[in-house]
């Protein structure tokens, strides 16, 4: 075999050992159902606080509603965990509903509202830049 | 350090303390004050060492436990998060809990949301288990146990006794009916004894791996300032 063919080779199988290296260590790819949830589970405080900045709804109606809206179904520990923080913070309050000792609706407080607004626009801007920096790399291309 | 979280429970330690990430069974009669004794080592805990808590009380709701707690002199710190099922269990009426599911999703959530989470309560096992439909519970506690070693918690599981000897084996049957007595680092007892003259609650280690213990039991008071405990009752 010449030196030439056995570089080649060499080359090749090194190759071959790359790419197993990167099939080993590549994470599974997402589809955009799974990429949707994991957006929605780790921005899961500013979605319920702007859900809860505009209505009055129970624990159980909030792992409704927000399945209804995108789809994404959250665990009970998760939701209520997340409304008992918010209400210790005295962004939101719990009352319960009108002829229904049972069930307790979450509302922003007066002062929530004001802190949610403030969150919800910091959000927005801090997401906004990022698109906008990933839409303009895809640009030049 | 646990062991100085309560007056006169170091007394309770020749060498050593509740082991960090340790899962300690804490068992006894209604009235022996479980209850009472985790919440305020928990408080006392969290003042001296400024590290956050979780207590998830199956029992009773929040406002109800806190008053409870507040006349025993205890005060809840802001550091301490209290979780009570009651909101979830009425909402979902007739709907199945996967109560493992909804208690470690729970842990998770806090300890995401606070650095220094180190130690959780459970109120109790025996509302846990009747919870839990569709599943043996019991034959699984050992994954249970696992996952709350794994998350780096010193956990307090709190589980009503009918008598105080329940913790006395007599055939294997028991083991699988009660594996959570093997399965925990360490089991706490408290009690009451009755004697013709009066009445005296006691608090006995009866197990704590990676411990030098005493096996006697002490005698527990309640004070204006919570709970203490005594020299050994006999």
């Amino acid at each position: 075999m010449s030196s030439s063919v056995i570089e080649r080779l060499d080359r090749e199988s090194k190759n071959i050992e790359n790419v197993k290296i990167v099939l080993e260590i590549e994470p599974p790819k997402l589809n955009s159902h799974q990429l949707k949830e994991n957006i929605i589970k780790s921005h899961l405080e500013i979605i319920v606080l702007s859900m809860l900045a505009e209505i009055s709804i129970s624990g159980y109606d909030l792992i409704k509603e927000i399945f209804a809206r995108y789809n994404v179904f959250l665990s009970q520990g998760t939701v209520y965990s997340l409304l008992y923080c918010l209400k210790d913070e005295g962004i939101i309050r719990a009352e319960f509903a009108k002829g229904d000792m049972r069930t307790k609706r979450y509302s922003a407080t007066q002062e929530g509202k004001q802190i949610i607004e403030k969150r919800i626009d910091e959000f927005i801007e801090a997401e906004e830049y990022i698109l906008n920096s990933i839409k303009n790399r895809r640009s030049i291309f | 350090m646990f062991r100085n979280s309560i007056t006169g429970l170091d007394g309770l330690f020749k060498d050593g303390d509740i082991p960090k990430g340790s899962v300690i069974l804490v068992t006894g009669i209604e009235g022996a004050l479980k209850t009472s004794f985790i919440f305020n080592m928990f408080s006392n805990h969290i003042a001296d060492t400024g590290e956050h808590g979780l207590y998830a009380s199956l029992e009773e709701t929040k406002e109800s436990h806190l008053r409870n707690m507040e006349s025993l002199g205890i005060r809840k710190s802001d550091l301490l998060h209290i979780f009570d099922y009651e909101d979830m269990r009425s909402e979902s009426k007739n709907e199945e809990l996967d109560i493992v599911k909804v208690t470690e999703d729970m842990i998770d959530f806090y300890r995401e949301k606070y650095d220094n989470l180190t130690f959780f309560a459970l109120d109790s096992l025996n509302a846990f288990y009747s919870i839990s439909t569709g599943v043996n519970l019991r034959k699984n506690m050992y994954h249970f146990f696992t996952r709350l070693r794994d998350k780096d918690l010193t956990s307090f599981l709190i589980l009503e006794t009918c008598s105080p000897d329940k913790y006395v084996f007599v055939s294997s049957a028991d083991h699988v009916e009660h594996p959570e007595y093997f399965l925990a680092d360490g089991i706490i007892e408290l009690g009451v004894i009755e004697t013709r003259e009066n009445v005296k609650r006691y608090i006995q280690i009866r197990k704590m791996r990676g411990a030098n213990h005493s096996m006697e039991k002490h005698q527990i008071m309640v004070g204006k300032d919570g709970i203490s405990i005594l020299g050994s009752v006999y």
